[in-house]
């Protein structure tokens, strides 16, 4: 009776959309709710893929810090083989940079990257990441990958977090890490944080659920535990506080005139509850030394989160210039290129730090919405670019070098410059993809490729990759 | 079936080790089911449960677990509590409880409900939910003080960087929302607020409003300042040499005062120092004129005056590092015109047009200000102002530029007022449209083909509207070439829609309009969308427009609707959607403490009025929160609580333990308790802060449980007050008050 009800009582708009969807409106449903499509058309396979255990190279798997804006910040436009590609010769004199003169770290300077010594030139604030500045080696497993995500739009910033529609039930890629990386690192929770997001735009999905963002300050004072002042006495009862609990839990669990969505509810506090007293407390220090939601707040807070083991993934924002399409002279391109160097510099001398030991067990990733353009038309900022972005990968599983390079882009193809083929085994990049093997990255399989290649860099096996990524090819070249 | 194939709850063994396990498992089938529907999420959760690791196999119990929840009724116990916390924060009476539970049958019992509904409604405490709300449904929140660095122009310091103008910033968050309160309050229907021209303001946002007629950006960026032009023979001097009224200042039939503005101190006005080297920089005079340093008086620099700062830009011009020079404002003007009240003050004020050659409203006579009405003393603006998407805070949050032209604009507009955005699946008859309508881009009909036409044909029509009203920085357009476009939206094709007041009526009576609202308050009430075909829905929905879009009927028969109390089964809540208890999300919990224990924006959340408490805000900054993303048509809502929450909501409840028990100083108006007297304490902890009335079979038992805490707690060496403390830290962080609908 009740599916008559239903099919009787749909409305004008449903039965529209249904023509345009199918019966299922499984389209429809999928963009609504953010529940991937796949999810919606195979739930059974959905869940089979989701882990408990570590599968995987348990000796590669590593913590991501993953740099994100929804901004499309221009990152991308300074970095090596935006200035010259020794791979294809391709004359890129005429790509715009920030003068020089006026912001000396952005000067063009060659630097080697590889294991070949390549020569590139780049914006000079990058070489900090080389020799002669304490962080010799970090170049030498530093990617630069040149990709495209296919969106010029900033919405779609959840979409390409799910590497457009690449991931497998549209997960988004941080939570793809997260359930590959939780189970071997032993994390308190799978679900990855962000302490970044500076829109909502920007927060984390998980299962298709929104997951709160919580920024570095508030992360300190919400773990944090006095064991001084007026609140110390009541830190003593902790556990005692937990029992009182837990017989209310199971009070209520036990009572028939709690409902199952109430005895639902009950177990998700069971567990926080859980995850909680499961915190090493040994990092009070560091949460307490966070003052500001800025670069450096983030990084403590990441570094905590870490050394506390309570989650595989953060997602952090350090601005590279935001959405800079009135940028007179690029100084905000400039002076936020050079702070966000720094943030990622000071990220790696704390890895590096003996205190923390964490040098070769964490991964720093950069995914932005889209990237911008670099022609010469860009005299005073730069507009979105669905077919170019830079995205880091720095870590152990990673060899340096720059994979691909930028070409020009037709104009019905949206002009200006966009990323390049790339050759899976040698990182070069290609021009005439078209015309390739099978061991070329096309353009449009970039975002996707480099998901995989970030997930085979962690540790997952090939198994695990290809099912977790539908399309692109792992490309060889950047592993170490 | 779905509804056939309820199997037992899915039982949690919390000592197993696959805890998370299985919740992920629930989690997962619990938003495919709310999205998919049923034969979906029982597959899902036919694997979670079955497929799913072996472990989740032997802890899961049935195989024959639902993806709905079995459906059990709440009781008025329940789900009085829940309505009244949801509209207020507070707990109910026991005589509210009785008043339902003993009004007879299930139709008595909702009518009994409404009857407290429209009590409750006359709280203070539901006007700041409403305000919560309305902030949220149209967009007006999510922005700080550099969001209005490009639609109020001249860069340097847009509105301004002192603590004055994050009260303004507030004041532009808070102003729609209050205008949506003050026009149901006046008995006008919900769809006015997109054809408004009243808008609530405060002095200091009426001269934000003003500020930004006086001083605007083309669509070739050409700033356009009236004020430089208007005083360019005048200027304005800043001294600290002799005292001026401000009413002096603007008086212009004194020509040796006008335009002279008092700042005592002004010598302390960036002085030198190694951050300041340029001597170019530094006000080192005792009087600066304007006019004696070859700039033109700008706006921007009356706009800083106005707020006690004093802005040097254009005095430098030199390069990084020297440029910080370029904008100064300081706090140091003890002669600060707007101030205080000024932020706090709201009045409803008619904004209109010129007549003819009449002059807009000077945004440095802050006693014209004050006195705006909607009456007799209105806003005479060029820019036009109709309607929630025509505010700063609107403009603020979405800005656009010569790329995006609008798109982003008229797509959250669609997606405040008609819940629905441009997203290739529009309804609308391609025939209906034309191949070219107007304001169609033609760049994205040619270079992205079929792909891109499918969103383009209804969005860049629709966007025109906008763009021959408004500038890309949201000034007036002066662009007379500029194509007035077409509405086109779901189903519906207007090519007579010009000004914005046309769009805002075409938005007011669009099909979508009623369906939109429901799902908004639904999304409040119970975290999750309705199920648009259950026929109770329907009838809400209905009886919303039959009864002239009022809101006061919409929240009454939602909040008494079982979709809401779950008192009886519906489909949404049977079969769609289930029964959802959500976390206590951050406006929710914040005022609940507010409310029952009598504190003042514990959280934090308002800057403009005095904190009860100082360690809570930056906890409450990580809760869980009602947000909305760009092109998402339904609210960003967690639902769950984390560790972070857990972690989070302790340390709160401990920071208001230690202010309200024992305390020596507790925040004036709070409600107190002694540890002289835990038994009346507990009693308390349970009514008030639990929220279980006395006559609830749940009183007897919690109280049993806190007192039992309480003496083991002194049994461990705690002192009477950690043992109270603690205890209140229970009742805190219990079910009932982290978890909504238990």
């Amino acid at each position: 009776v009740r599916k008559n009800v239903k099919k009787t009582s749909i409305s004008r708009r449903d039965a529209l959309l249904a023509t345009l969807f199918g019966g299922s409106m499984i389209g429809l449903r999928s963009i609504a709710t953010g529940l991937p499509v796949k999810l919606l058309l195979n739930p059974k396979k959905a869940l089979a893929d989701m882990q408990t255990t570590c599968t995987g190279n348990a000796g590669a798997a590593q913590f991501v810090i993953i740099n994100t804006s929804g901004s499309g910040d221009p990152i991308s436009c300074n970095a090596p083989g935006t200035y010259d590609d020794p791979t294809t010769g391709i004359d890129l004199s005429s790509l715009v940079h920030p003068d020089p003169v006026t912001y000396s770290w952005m000067a063009p300077t060659k630097m080697a990257l590889g294991s070949k010594g390549a020569q590139y030139t780049a914006a000079q604030i990058w070489s900090t990441l080389g020799p002669g500045t304490g962080n010799a080696d970090v170049l030498d497993r530093t990617c630069f990958a040149h990709i495209m995500t296919n969106t010029p739009v900033h919405p779609k910033e959840p979409e390409v977090l799910e590497l457009m529609g690449a991931t497998l039930y549209g997960e988004m890629f941080p939570s793809v890490l997260a359930k590959q990386l939780a189970p071997c690192l032993g994390t308190l929770q799978t679900q990855p944080i962000s302490v970044g997001a500076s829109t909502p735009s920007e927060a984390l999905t998980f299962g298709g659920q929104a997951l709160p963002t919580i920024p570095p300050t508030a992360l300190s004072a919400t773990l944090t535990n006095a064991t001084t002042g007026p609140s110390a006495g009541m830190t003593k009862l902790q556990t005692l506080r937990d029992q009182t609990l837990n017989d209310m839990y199971d009070w209520y669990k036990d009572s028939s005139q709690t409902s199952p969505a109430q005895k639902a509810y009950i177990d998700s506090m069971i567990l926080s509850q859980q995850q909680v007293r499961g915190i090493s407390q040994s990092q009070l220090g560091l949460l307490s030394s966070i003052t500001s939601n800025s670069n450096a707040g983030q990084i403590t807070a990441a570094l905590a989160l870490i050394m506390m083991k309570v989650t595989p993934v953060i997602a952090v924002h350090f601005p590279f210039g935001g959405d800079n399409h009135a940028d007179p002279a690029f100084n905000s391109e400039a002076t936020q290129t050079q702070t966000g160097l720094q943030a990622i510099v000071s990220l790696m001398t704390q890895l590096k730090d003996p205190s923390f030991n964490l040098y070769d067990n964490v991964t720093f990733l950069n995914l932005n919405v889209f990237g911008r353009t670099m022609g010469p038309a860009n005299t005073a900022g730069r507009q979105h670019n669905q077919n170019h972005q830079m995205s880091l990968m720095i870590g152990k599983g990673f060899k340096g070098g720059v994979l691909g390079g930028v070409g020009p882009i037709a104009s019905n193809l949206g002009g200006d410059f966009g990323s390049l083929g790339i050759d899976v085994n040698s990182g070069a990049a290609v021009q005439n993809v078209s015309t390739s093997t099978s061991s070329v990255v096309a353009p449009l399989d970039s975002l996707a490729s480099w998901g995989k290649t970030v997930l085979t860099a962690v540790g997952a096996t090939s198994d695990q990759t290809n099912a977790a990524v539908s399309s692109g090819q792992v490309i060889q070249a950047a592993l170490a | 079936m779905c509804e056939n194939a309820h199997g037992p709850y899915f039982p949690l063994d919390p000592h197993a080790t696959h805890v998370a396990w299985q919740l992920l498992c629930r989690g997962l089938v619990m938003n495919a089911k709310r999205v998919l529907g049923c034969a979906t999420a029982t597959a899902l959760a036919s694997a979670c449960f079955l497929g799913g690791t072996p472990a989740a196999q032997n802890d899961a119990g049935s195989p024959d677990a639902s993806t709905v929840l079995p459906f059990q009724a709440d009781s008025p116990f329940v789900y009085v509590a829940k309505v009244k916390n949801i509209m207020t924060g507070l707990a109910p009476t026991q005589a509210e409880v009785d008043s339902v539970a003993n009004a007879g049958d299930q139709a008595a019992q909702q009518a009994a409900l409404v009857t407290l509904i429209d009590t409750w409604m006359t709280r203070p405490e539901y006007t700041g939910k409403m305000l919560t709300f309305f902030e949220l449904a149209f967009q007006q929140t999510q922005i700080t003080q550099t969001d209005f660095s490009e639609i109020v122009p001249n860069g340097n310091g847009s509105i301004g960087t002192s603590p004055e103008a994050n009260l303004l910033v507030q004041n532009a968050r808070e102003s729609f929302a209050r205008t949506a309160l003050e026009l149901i309050a006046e008995g006008q229907p919900l769809t006015s607020t997109f054809t408004t021209t009243r808008f609530m303001m405060t002095p200091a946002l009426a001269e934000l409003y003003a500020f930004m007629d006086w001083n605007q950006t083309d669509d070739n960026e050409k700033i356009t300042d009236k004020f430089a032009t208007q005083f360019k023979t005048i200027g304005v001097t800043v001294e600290d040499t002799t005292p001026i009224t401000y009413a002096d200042t603007i008086d212009s039939t004194k020509p040796t005062t006008y335009m002279h503005w008092y700042f005592p101190g002004l010598n302390s006005v960036q002085p030198a120092g190694p951050n300041n080297p340029s001597p170019d920089c530094q006000a080192d005079t005792r009087t600066w004129i304007s006019t004696n340093n070859a700039n033109t008086p700008s706006a921007h620099l009356v706009h800083f005056l106005l707020y006690g700062g004093f802005e040097s830009y254009k005095i430098n011009s030199g390069p990084p590092p020297n440029n910080d020079c370029n904008a100064y404002q300081g706090g140091t003007n003890t002669n600060a015109i707007i101030t205080g009240t000024d932020f706090s003050n709201w009045q409803m004020v008619q904004v209109r047009a010129p007549n003819g050659s009449e002059a807009i409203t000077p945004f440095w006579d802050m006693n014209k200000l004050r006195a705006a009405n909607d009456s007799s003393n209105p806003l005479v603006l060029n820019v036009p102002r109709v309607g929630f998407f025509s505010t700063p805070a609107f403009h603020a949050n979405w800005q656009t530029n010569t790329s995006n032209q609008m798109r982003v604009t008229i797509n959250q507009s669609f997606i405040v007022a008609l819940g629905a955005q441009v997203d290739g699946t529009d309804t609308t008859n391609p025939a209906l449209i034309g191949t070219n309508p107007p304001g169609m881009d033609p760049q994205h009909m040619a270079a992205g083909g079929a792909p891109c036409v499918g969103c383009h044909q209804v969005l860049d029509p629709s966007r025109s509207i906008l763009m021959a009203n408004y500038s890309d920085a949201y000034g007036i357009q002066t662009n007379a070439s500029q194509t007035k476009g077409e509405f086109v939206f779901n189903g519906v094709v207007n090519n007579n829609v010009t000004t914005l007041a046309d769009f805002g009526n075409q938005l007011a009576t669009h099909p979508y309009f009623p369906d939109a609202w429901v799902e908004k308050l639904c999304f409040f009430v119970n975290s999750q969308k309705c199920d648009p075909t259950d026929p109770e829905y329907i009838r809400i929905r209905d009886d919303f427009k039959s009864k002239g879009f009022q809101w006061k009927v919409l929240v009454e028969d939602l909040l008494s609707s079982p979709l809401t109390t779950n008192a009886v089964p519906t489909q949404t809540t049977q079969v769609s959607e289930g029964e959802l208890v959500s976390v206590t999300r951050r406006d929710h919990l914040c005022t609940l403490l507010n409310s029952r224990l009598g504190l003042v924006d514990s959280c934090g959340l308002d800057i403009v009025t005095t904190k009860s408490l100082v360690g809570i805000p930056e906890i409450a900054a990580g809760l869980p929160s009602d947000g909305y993303g760009r092109g998402a048509p339904i609210p960003v809502l967690p639902t769950s609580p984390n560790l972070f929450y857990r972690a989070g909501l302790e340390n709160i409840c401990e920071d208001v333990a230690n202010e309200i028990i024992d305390a020596k100083t507790p925040p004036q108006g709070a409600t107190t308790y002694a540890s002289t007297a835990s038994d009346a304490a507990i009693a308390d902890f349970v009514a008030t802060m639990m929220a279980i009335v006395p006559d609830d079979p749940r009183s007897a038992v919690m109280i049993g449980k806190l007192t039992a805490h309480y003496n083991s707690a002194l049994t461990n060496s705690a002192t009477k007050t950690d043992a109270l403390k603690s205890t209140f830290v229970v009742a805190c962080l219990s079910p009932n008050v982290a978890g909504i609908g238990m």
